[in-house]
């Protein structure tokens, strides 16, 4: 039988073929489907424009990229829109996605020009400066960046949150060192102290050392919170302190009473966080406001005040205004005006929208009348010589064009550029959010309140309950004054603090943490035979110990030196290092883009500072033990 | 009844050595044997056996010079004597005896030498030495003795020769009087510490209490005490009976297990404490671990880095 060959269906040359129409043919599609949802809520033009913007970015694109910039200026001008934040943001996850993240510095400054409001922004660019060397621009990023927190809610008290969050994570870094530097100093004395409760069975120093140990690790296998525990360990520890260990443990309890506020607060402004992006008042700037600010809105109940109700009216404006609802806002600024106050801004976002609707002559009276009442602010003297540039009003566009051209030039952290705004581009008023910084850090009942349920709370003070923390806290600090007082009538252990000798004393401690043969400078004793023996072997496992504690816990053996405040400094230091890093680490993990970008380098160099600090502690406190013992002739021959 | 005894066996030749004279203890005692030796400026070395021991006596020119006590058990060994005394540690003479197993020296010389302890010390003790050996060899009843002749050249680092005679006369006092001292004290061991509170006057006590009672902070053991007095255990107890009666010193019957070697229940106790600290340590450091993962846990474990990371909502 004849059989023909077999032909398939379909070559595989044509799949080839289809394969490479469709590979040519992706990368242009996605990019302008996308482009609806990259800005969402901007008007379209604006939405356009800032695609093209971030299809421009690249390296090597320098001009074209400035030709788009400027174009995305005059549609944001139409609106407005002082600044979109988002721009940065998808120009960096592209340049990540295309692998020239590290070649993206060009762009992103050249995006800064409509993005002034972006805090991520200003502070990769002041890093990138940083690591160039480059100090004029890095003092200008700086400048960019404080001005962008004045002028940008979220940015202030997202600043805020890092600043408390920073301090509440070495705050509690401070107290887990310092706590467990103070027990391991109490605990040579502590276990005598023990063992003589025990004293009438058998190897009481055996059971003594189980009961210390037990208390030291009950805590920890309990799973109580770090700041609970770290006020147990002081407690135990006080009676064999001096005075100087007792400021460190004294210190760290302040310091966690400060946390447990820190929680409160943290729990205050955080509903406040999720209104950033989605149409909240603090989205008012930097990015576009889609559902109108509500007066409801305005700090969740949390924020409350005359102020907070006047900046969230002013930025429910300032939507109303981007939006195109012109009416609307202008009835909103003129109602703002009424109330008096700091009305400049006011006038001058009310003269915009007048222009908007044609009422020119009663636009140019509210940029002057602007200009009148903050006259250092350049935005009314701009429009104003906008406004007799278009009306032919030469003669007084002539007289204020110096003042208007430097005051639109000085407008931190907005690049404007009067040379390219020919076009009758008129500047809006921020919502300015610099002066509540003091309001927001005033210290509040409803922060105690806030505080006893907060994740704080339930992270490092458990199982103690919320109501009851304060009380815990102050117990804890009138136990460490009170035991101490006590501890000078009762007869208590303490150990020599160069031998290691544990001695019964009675009164100030500080004059007897030194024992008489080491003050003597008698080595390893003055007779020989078993006591020599006994000493020296003492002396052998004290310097064995304290090595141990100042290898794990740095700054121990300078603790055992003496040099109680030096070590307090040294464990702050610590602290902020170790603080920077939990909150560096968790960002650089969890958060993507810029955020993430510069959290990542942040952990890593902080990190590093801690591993050198630690070794500095650990190298620093040994040789500071070393000499204590040598001054006191322990030292002397290698046991 | 023979009152003359019969004089010592005629020299002979044994093993190639000269041997002067040998003979019982029964018969020519031990004092005898002595001034024999000594007034007639021999020298040589005197061996006097008993009880299963061999003490070995030194002389020059009629003088002893050296003692080699017999090496089993004896406490009257130099080393022994300066640990006793507190000049040596446990460790340290095994040290030093180790070395002297190598080069062929004696532990007084390398002690010397090394500078571990001075040459007067060791005079001081070696005179000691010499002065216990020969009050014990003079309680013997039986044994042997043999003298044997040859040039013996004092050791640089030793002491005076001492004279057999003077010797001599306090190891008779020593068989006179000690049982009636040693009856003051409790049979078997004891314990003898300072009573507490009482004022003294050091300069109203003899030289020898003078010395016992500083050497009675050493220890409580009066094996030890008479050691670091640097005195022989007649002296010692002789001493101690003096201080009993003034009122100054308490005594008290050993409890069970003070029998123990006190060197090795100094180095027991070393070794227990040392393994004890190091299981202690062990324990700590895995308490210290567990910390550090607690303290990770608080601070960086997934829940807390979702706090610490609340600011980057805001942006």
């Amino acid at each position: 039988m004849l059989m023909t060959r077999r032909v398939p269906n379909r070559s595989r040359r044509s799949w080839a073929r289809y394969a490479l129409f469709l590979l040519f043919l992706f990368p242009l599609v996605p990019s302008r489907m996308a482009a609806a949802n990259l800005f969402p809520g901007y008007p379209e033009d604006v939405r356009m424009h800032a695609v093209r913007v971030v299809e421009a970015a690249g390296p090597g694109k320098g001009e074209a990229l400035e030709r788009e910039v400027r174009d995305l200026r005059r549609a944001m001008f139409d609106h407005a829109i002082l600044s979109i934040n988002a721009v940065p943001d998808r120009v960096f996850d592209r340049a990540a996605r295309e692998g020239w993240k590290r070649r993206s510095y060009d762009s992103l400054r050249a995006v800064a020009r409509v993005a002034p409001l972006s805090v991520p922004l200003w502070s990769w660019l002041a890093r990138e400066d940083a690591m160039r060397f480059r100090l004029d621009e890095f003092l200008s990023d700086v400048g960019g960046l404080t001005g962008a927190l004045r002028q940008y809610g979220p940015g202030l008290l997202g600043y805020a949150a890092w600043v408390v969050l920073f301090a509440s994570a070495s705050a509690c870094w401070f107290a887990a060192w310092a706590s467990l530097n103070l027990l391991l100093r109490a605990r040579p004395a502590l276990t005598s102290d023990v063992a003589r409760l025990f004293k009438g069975l058998p190897r009481a120093e055996i059971i003594a050392t189980a009961v210390v140990l037990a208390a030291f690790a009950a805590p920890v296998a309990c799973g109580v919170g770090i700041a609970a525990a770290a006020v147990f360990w002081i407690a135990l520890s006080t009676a064999y302190l001096r005075r100087g260990e007792l400021l460190i443990g004294g210190t760290a309890i302040l310091l966690l009473f400060v946390v447990f506020l820190c929680g409160g607060f943290l729990e205050a402004i955080h509903p406040l966080s999720g209104k950033v992006r989605e149409g909240g008042w603090l989205g008012g700037e930097g990015y576009y406001n889609r559902a109108g600010s509500d007066y409801a809105d305005a700090g969740q109940g949390l924020l409350v005040g005359q102020q907070w109700e006047r900046m969230a009216r002013f930025a429910r404006a300032r939507s109303e205004m981007q939006g195109g609802n012109l009416q609307v806002a202008e009835s909103l600024w003129t109602r703002l005006i009424e109330e008096g106050g700091d009305t400049a801004d006011a006038y001058n976002n009310r003269g915009i929208v007048r222009v908007r609707l044609g009422k020119t002559e009663e636009g140019v009276a509210d940029f002057e009348a602007a200009a009148s009442l903050s006259p250092a602010g350049g935005r009314a003297q701009w429009n104003a010589y906008q406004l007799y540039l278009q009306e032919f009003r030469l003669e007084k566009a002539a007289r204020i064009q110096p003042l208007a051209w430097y005051g639109i030039r000085s407008l931190v952290p907005f690049d404007y550029r009067a040379e390219e705004m020919t076009h009758g581009e008129l500047v809006a008023s921020p919502l300015r959010v610099g002066e509540i910084w003091r309001t927001l850090f005033t210290v509040r009942e409803e922060w105690l309140r806030e505080a006893r349920g907060s994740t704080f709370h339930d992270l490092f003070f458990r199982p103690v309950p919320g109501e009851w923390t304060p009380a815990f806290l102050a117990a804890g600090l009138v136990w460490v004054a009170l035991w101490k007082l006590l501890s000078r009538k009762v007869w208590m252990n303490s150990s020599c603090r160069s031998c290691g000798t544990p001695t019964l004393i009675v009164g100030s401690r500080e004059a007897t943490d030194i024992c008489n043969a080491c003050r003597a400078q008698v080595g390893k004793g003055i007779r020989g035979g078993e006591e020599r023996e006994r000493r020296g072997l003492s002396i052998l496992l004290h310097r064995r110990y304290v090595r141990a504690c100042t290898v794990l816990f740095p700054g121990a053996g300078a603790l055992w030196a003496g040099k109680d405040l030096r070590t307090l400094l040294f464990g702050i230091l610590l602290s902020l290092s170790a603080g920077l890093f939990t909150v560096s680490w968790s960002a650089g993990r969890m958060a993507g883009g810029l955020i993430g970008d510069m959290q990542a380098d942040i952990w890593k160099a902080a990190l590093g500072v801690v591993a050198v600090l630690w070794l500095f502690g650990v190298a620093w406190g040994w040789r500071s033990f070393e000499t204590l013992q040598l001054n006191h002739n322990v030292a002397g021959e290698r046991l | 009844m023979a009152l003359v005894r019969d004089p010592p066996v005629e020299p002979q030749r044994r093993r190639g050595k000269a041997v002067a004279m040998q003979g019982k203890i029964a018969d020519f005692s031990i004092p005898d044997i002595f001034q024999l030796v000594s007034s007639q400026g021999k020298s040589g070395s005197l061996a006097i056996s008993g009880n299963d021991r061999v003490t070995i006596f030194l002389f020059s020119g009629g003088r002893i010079v050296d003692v080699q006590p017999d090496r089993r058990g004896s406490k009257s060994l130099l080393g022994t004597m300066l640990r006793d005394a507190g000049y040596l540690t446990d460790s340290e003479l095994k040290r030093y005896l180790s070395a002297q197993g190598t080069g062929g020296k004696k532990i007084g010389e390398i002690l010397v030498e090394k500078g571990k302890v001075s040459k007067e010390i060791i005079a001081r003790y070696l005179a000691l030495q010499v002065k216990e050996c020969l009050f014990d060899v003079l309680m013997l009843r039986e044994g042997e003795y043999r003298f044997e002749g040859f040039a013996v050249r004092p050791v640089p680092w030793g002491g005076e020769p001492i004279r057999p005679d003077v010797l001599l006369m306090e190891g008779m006092q020593f068989l006179d009087e000690y049982p009636r001292y040693r009856g003051i004290f409790p049979v078997g061991d004891f314990r003898v510490i300072r009573k507490r509170g009482e004022r003294v006057d050091p300069y109203a006590f003899s030289e020898e209490e003078r010395i016992l009672w500083k050497a009675l902070d050493f220890s409580e053991d009066p094996e030890r005490v008479y050691r670091k007095a640097c005195l022989t255990g007649f002296e010692g107890i002789k001493g101690l009976a003096s201080l009993l009666q003034r009122g100054l010193i308490e005594v008290s019957a050993a409890e069970r297990g003070d029998g123990v070697d006190p060197a090795r229940r100094l180095r027991d106790e070393i070794i227990y404490r040392r393994r004890f600290d190091a299981i202690r340590m062990a324990l700590w450091g895995v308490a210290a671990v567990a910390a550090a993962v607690w303290a990770f846990r608080g601070l960086l474990s997934t829940g807390a880095s979702r706090t610490f990371t609340a600011w980057v909502d805001f942006f």
